[in-house]
């Protein structure tokens, strides 16, 4: 078989009209930058984004300061026109701006608005007045943006700002306690800022509110919750209740997601049951003598046998 | 006669192929659900891929599983020393292959699906460290070695990283010829290098039209983009002048320059640009994809040697004018200009929102408050090793 297109359509699968469009997609007579096009502005906002806050610690002088800040926020503006131009109103269900530039510009002035915010708390020595806020601050504009404009990068964005922002907010609080404190509490956090996240997935999609935010709250979530428990096991001083709460959570989530054929989910899962799993069964070896020997066989017979199962399993998640 | 060194049904192979452009056609809203239901009946193919997370959990664990598997055979055949150790390696090396080869793939259709590449790059490491582990004198027995066994994966299992590793141990074995001759081959290696890269290239088109099924579509792309990529590289300033101190001991005193240094400026601004001139008049994807992320290496070549010690207004200043010349052309290619569009015509399957937004959320981050300590605490991390890491 040497062109898919011609195979569908001498098998008339697609009509005339069809073949001819994508016949000519096939011979280059058509080609679209669409890709790349996006691609060349990303990296645009990337470096323009990076490079206008940087100015902020940098000697320019009283009015270099004054003109960068002005700029920026004309910038602001004038992208906030461009938005309202093109921007559909609100809806709970998934709206699509049929620009193909439309969520880079709003992304180029949700960072624009943070970068600016940064620049003014440091010209304005704000710093230490607003230590404890300014990533909420971040987190409310990128919550604002993602849900008025429907932009799931945004609100990717805005989990991370909100994921430092509880990070930070707490650490003054670990001074005054002792430093023993402070590594604990981050996990602990991440911990219920991951399960919280997985709860909101689980409400846009029940409530109907931007249901198609799920995947990415979730997400993070779960990485988060994760990650948070993963490293209370070998951090705390009381692993085998972290353990246990893996082998409980992760298990349960394992099986849930199996049902409902999420496989990213049930992969995480799956790796962070098993890491737990291992914990179990080498905490339980330690108590035996000679049972070292077991050790070396615990990975490949594991890994191995766990292969074969889901191997009898394969029509479950046969990929079309 | 290729087609029978496969180890894959290459009519199964070409139904899978079709279906899954053909999903991607009902994805990017040109067929219709009735349509693409009645493909997915007529090409029900036999191979047996799962869906991307699962090959990753199956290349995860095959990978732990082969690996760690050494240790208790050692214990079993009671290998104690080293010699005995290398046929081992050698010994389960064909094993593993012969058993991804026929159990797997020739009697239960596995394609992608984690636990053949897994065996696959197993298998051949182990075999490679059979072989090697001898350490023998010739330097060139290392890349030889390594480009039979990597040709084996890029041919008989249509592995593109298998074709990937031929690439570079190709590049090693000449290199290693070039260093061997001595004298002015040594000087000459930038050259040759394009010399022979471009061949390749030719060669891959004369090819392209010998074996025309699309079961090797991509192996061509990977394969044209490769040899592309390298004879900028062999001209590249930064990389010929890096490269000649690192490993052939040139030593520049202050103020020195490389030979033919002119000639490699040249190289590094006009290959690009011949590139895109290319592109765009021979209407080529790949050559334009390819000068445009030569365009960037370039860009940042010159701004080594060349900086005007204000790094964070050249940044700032160039990430303004990409935006500015995207969305020019954006708004200009909305109607079809001379073929090239700016509208998406198909739905590329590596795309997705979801993705986008977290790869969007890790490298622009936005935090540029300055007090963020705790910020790297609970970023992202730990993505499922993405199922490319082998080693070799």
């Amino acid at each position: 078989m040497n062109n898919i297109y011609k195979e569908l359509f001498q098998n008339d699968h697609i009509d005339k009209k069809q073949y001819e469009l994508l016949d000519a997609i096939r011979t280059s007579k058509l080609i679209s930058l669409y890709y790349e096009l996006r691609l060349a502005l990303y990296l645009g906002i990337m470096l323009f984004t990076g490079g206008v806050g940087y100015f902020a610690y940098q000697n320019i002088g009283e009015i270099g300061h004054l003109i960068s800040m002005v700029f920026i926020g004309v910038v602001i503006i004038a992208g906030f026109y461009f938005i309202q131009k093109i921007a559909k109103p609100y809806d709970n269900l998934e709206v699509t701006v049929p620009k193909p530039y439309f969520d880079y510009l709003l992304l180029l002035v949700s960072l624009l608005i943070i970068s600016l915010l940064a620049y003014i708390q440091v010209y304005f020595d704000l710093v230490e007045l607003l230590v404890n806020w300014s990533s909420f601050i971040s987190t409310a504009i990128f919550m604002f943006m993602a849900y008025r404009y429907d932009n799931r990068a945004l609100l990717a964005m805005g989990i991370t700002t909100l994921a430092a922002a509880v990070g930070i907010s707490v650490s003054p609080i670990d001074w005054a306690k002792g430093e023993w404190l402070s590594s604990t509490n981050l996990y602990v956090i991440g911990l219920f800022l991951g399960a919280f996240l997985v709860v909101a997935g689980q409400l846009s999609q029940h409530k109907n509110i931007k249901a198609h935010f799920r995947f990415t709250y979730q997400n993070f979530g779960l990485l988060l919750y994760y990650i948070g428990c993963l490293s209370a096991l070998f951090d705390s001083n009381v692993p085998y209740f972290y353990m246990f709460l893996l082998l409980v959570s992760a298990g349960a989530l394992s099986y849930y997601t199996w049902n409902t054929k999420e496989f990213l989910f049930f992969l995480y899962s799956n790796i962070s049951f098993y890491i737990a799993f291992t914990y179990l069964v080498f905490s339980i070896l330690e108590n035996f003598r000679g049972a070292e020997i077991l050790l070396i066989y615990y990975f490949p017979v594991t890994c191995i046998s766990y292969i074969v199962i889901l191997i009898t399993k394969k029509s479950h998640f046969s990929n079309d | 006669m290729i087609k029978s060194w496969i180890a894959y049904d290459i009519k199964e192979l070409e139904k899978k192929k079709l279906l899954s452009s053909a999903k991607n056609l009902y994805k990017s809203k040109i067929l219709s659900e009735e349509q693409w239901g009645k493909i997915k009946e007529n090409y029900t193919s036999k191979l047996y891929s799962p869906s991307i997370f699962i090959r990753v959990l199956f290349f995860i664990l095959t990978l732990i599983g082969l690996s760690t598997i050494s240790g208790p055979l050692a214990l079993i055949l009671s290998i104690n020393d080293f010699e005995d150790l290398r046929i081992a390696f050698l010994l389960f090396g064909v094993v593993f292959i012969t058993v991804t080869d026929f159990v797997l793939i020739q009697k239960n259709h596995h394609y992608l699906s984690g636990v053949t590449e897994a065996g696959i790059y197993i298998g051949l490491s182990f075999i490679a460290f059979g072989v090697l582990a001898s350490e023998p004198n010739n330097m060139l027995i290392y890349p030889l070695v390594g480009f039979i066994l990597s040709s084996i994966a890029a041919v008989r299992y249509l592995n593109l990283l298998g074709l990937v590793a031929t690439f570079l141990f190709f590049g090693w074995i000449l290199f290693q010829l070039c260093i061997t001759i001595g004298g002015i081959m040594e000087a000459l290696i930038p050259f040759v290098f394009m010399f022979v890269f471009g061949l390749t290239y030719w060669s891959c088109t004369k090819l392209e039209k010998k074996l025309t099924s699309v079961v090797f579509e991509d192996a061509f792309i990977v394969a044209k983009t490769l040899s592309l990529f390298i004879v900028y590289l062999a001209g590249n300033y930064y990389v010929v002048r890096e490269l000649s101190i690192e490993l052939m001991n040139l030593h520049l005193a202050e103020g020195e320059d490389i030979p033919f240094a002119f000639l490699f400026y040249v190289f590094t601004v006009l290959v690009p640009i011949a590139y895109l001139y290319f592109g765009i008049k021979k209407r080529s994807l790949l050559f334009i994809r390819t000068s445009l992320l030569t365009l960037a290496l370039s860009v940042i070549t010159l701004k080594y040697y060349f900086s005007l010690g204000m790094p964070m207004l050249t940044i700032t200043l160039s990430g303004a004018i990409l935006i500015i010349i995207s969305f020019l052309i954006f708004r200009y290619l909305r109607q079809v200009q001379h073929g090239f569009t700016s509208e998406k015509l198909l739905h590329d399957k590596w795309s997705s929102q979801d993705l986008t937004a977290i790869i969007a959320s890790q490298t622009l981050g936005g935090n540029k408050v300055p007090t963020t300590e705790n910020d790297t605490t609970f970023k992202g991390g730990e993505f499922g090793g993405g199922g490319a890491g082998s080693n070799w």
